[in-house]
């Protein structure tokens, strides 16, 4: 084995700890709390590590690849999970995204391919630098957010900090990041094939999941529909992040449509 | 009909707009677009074919539905914000600007800016002047739309890698001579992700292709060839002399029946071949102009010549700045807004 998926499966084992002691916290049966948090922080720290391996092994960032890319979204998932637990001392939506980001972790070691490759031409442009990394941050975000909605649901009342809504700020937050994201997309095709925008199935799902975290910021204006419709958006919102993320590459296989995107 | 206006104007309608446009982009990503009638039949039959064609849903992002929903979006936009900002900035004088009432008007500030992007959408649409050519080294062509310029390909490479025992294509270089009226304006190497920049035209290197000239050498024989991309079958009898498979696309697949594939993949790559149709590659060797391959049958495999051709793109897009600017503007004032808003709620 080597080091790389030493490291990755040991901050595996930790993220799942860190899972089993917020879960616990949550349901009120164990002051855990400070447990899961040294738990959760090693685990970043060392997914940090596995991915500083590999960008040093590969000579790129670690998000050319599938696999790449997931490892770094679930360290992007539990860094923003850890500074949004110091902030709000609210755990509920932790084992709800913790669990989320050990299913992806899972899909990482044993259904991905790790294999690595030098970046193709195409690739190799600044953009690749920030606009990928740009994109799994918020998508970081809209799994907080969508975990903070069921957590919600599946430990109620425990929130230290009143009524606060979590969800809503996490996607306050998200939104312009993607928009940013989509943006440097954008000025990356212009610069490399001359258009901005080509309607690439990838391109119009980023923009699909734009318009559904667009919807419910404006449906959680409204109390009226907010109460009966900012859950169900929010979840459609994130069911679109994942047709956007991984979707995409089998919607274009299935249905014989060509992308720039796949993997 | 003024409840009907502020019904339109409404964040309701943005949501129930935006919701309509979901289905058509859905859509547009499952349906393939813009392909030949041939290719709509083939995937769906000659009548769903004609249907989904007289509906526009070949083309989703240009019918007529889609285009009015995003005119309607915008319509909502442009009134609900602008109608707010100005009773904002009309309530100054009694409001101040404290920092709640520059919150509101940043808020209805970033969404009027998606408007400066609308105005680079359509004149990427009415105006934008693009195409296509691909040359060989040492050719020259127009650039159709643009008169008066002319583009020369001196020379065409491709850079190697090699990464844990693999070879990789580490990029693609055009040296490249720019003539406007028959002057020489520009004359540089391109790559991808490095165009070409002259006045407001940009050229790119876009794609490329290779040929070869590949002769089969072998005695009598009757010889069948399939190319496996189209699965055209062509056959051949009584060879005696060298065949030459002239300007075939290499990376194309040959199909010598009982015997083997061959592919040939570039001049510096090795040819692979295989048993059977359901075998592994087996590596045959280098194919290089002095090095013709044994294959397992006594046939020989000749490269007589290869080259390749470069492929660019060029574009004249006046609308750019103004999306580029529009989305930067917005998204300034949106990163403000929600955070500001983010962290009060948080």
């Amino acid at each position: 084995m080597d080091m790389e998926t030493l490291v990755l499966r040991l901050a595996f084992v930790l993220y799942l700890f860190a899972f089993v002691f917020y879960t616990l916290h949550a349901l009120r049966k164990a002051e855990a709390r400070i447990a899961g948090r040294v738990v959760l922080f090693f685990a970043v720290l060392l997914q940090l590590a596995a991915l500083a391996i590999r960008w040093v092994q590969s000579g790129h960032p670690p998000y050319r690849t599938l696999y790449e890319s997931l490892v770094t979204l679930t360290w992007f998932i539990g860094l923003v999970l850890l500074v949004f637990e110091l902030k709000t001392r609210d755990v509920r939506p932790l084992p709800v995204a913790l669990f989320l980001n050990l299913i992806a972790l899972y899909f990482t070691e044993f259904v991905v391919s790790p294999e690595m490759a030098p970046l193709s031409p195409a690739l190799q442009s600044y953009w690749f630098f920030i606009h990928v990394p740009t994109m799994l941050l918020s998508y970081a975000f809209f799994t907080l957010a969508f975990s903070a909605d069921l957590g919600q649901r599946i430990f109620p009342g425990s929130d230290p900090s009143g009524e606060a809504n979590h969800a809503r700020a996490a996607i306050l937050i998200g939104l312009p990041i993607l928009g940013t994201g989509i943006m440097m997309g954008s000025a990356w095709a212009n610069e490399a094939w001359g258009r901005y925008w080509a309607w690439d199935p990838k391109e119009v799902w980023s923009l699909i999941t734009f318009l559904g975290y667009m919807m419910y910021l404006h449906i959680s204006i409204h109390p009226d529909l907010r109460k009966r419709w900012a859950f169900p958006m929010n979840a459609v919102a994130y069911l679109f992040v994942l047709l956007t993320y991984i979707g995409v590459n089998y919607i274009t296989k299935i249905f014989s449509v060509e992308s720039l995107h796949t993997f | 009909m003024r409840k009907v206006y502020r019904l339109f104007k409404s964040t309701k309608t943005a949501v129930v707009l935006a919701g309509l446009m979901l289905p058509f982009l859905i859509t547009g990503t499952i349906i393939p677009q813009n392909q030949s009638e041939a290719i709509y039949r083939t995937l769906f039959g000659k009548t769903t074919a004609r249907v989904l064609q007289s509906l526009k849903i070949t083309d989703i992002y240009h019918s007529p539905w889609f285009l009015a929903i995003v005119a309607l979006f915008f319509l909502n936009l442009t009134l609900g914000n602008l109608e707010s900002l100005v009773t904002l900035v009309r309530a100054l004088p009694k409001t101040g600007l404290r920092r709640p009432i520059l919150l509101k008007m940043f808020t209805r500030v970033f969404h009027l800016f998606f408007l400066l992007m609308l105005a680079g959408f359509v004149l990427t649409a009415s105006t934008k002047i693009d195409g296509a050519v691909l040359l060989k080294n040492g050719e020259s062509s127009e650039l159709r739309g643009l008169p008066g310029l002319k583009l020369k390909l001196n020379r065409f490479w491709i850079d190697y890698i090699s990464f844990n025992n693999r070879i990789y294509t580490k990029d693609y270089f055009s040296d490249l001579e720019l003539y406007d009226q028959g002057k020489l304006v520009d004359h540089r190497v391109i790559e991808v992700n490095v165009p070409l920049h002259y006045k407001d035209i940009w050229i790119y290197q876009a794609f490329y292709r290779q040929y070869a000239k590949v002769a089969l050498v072998q005695n009598t024989d009757t010889l069948e060839v399939k190319d496996a991309q189209t699965g055209t079958p062509v056959v051949f009898q009584n060879i005696s002399t060298p065949l030459l498979l002239d300007e075939y696309q290499m990376g194309r697949l040959f199909f010598f029946k009982q015997t083997q594939v061959v592919q040939t993949l570039d001049p510096t790559i090795p040819v692979y071949a295989m048993g059977d149709q359901h075998g592994s590659w087996r590596f045959m060797g280098y194919l290089t102009p002095t090095r013709p391959i044994e294959l397992d049958d006594g046939k020989k495999l000749v490269l007589i010549q290869a080259y390749q051709a470069s492929g660019f793109t060029y574009r004249k897009d006046v609308g750019v700045p103004f999306v580029f600017l529009g989305a930067i503007l917005a998204g300034l004032f949106m990163f403000i807004v929600v955070f500001w808003r983010a962290a009060q709620e948080l």
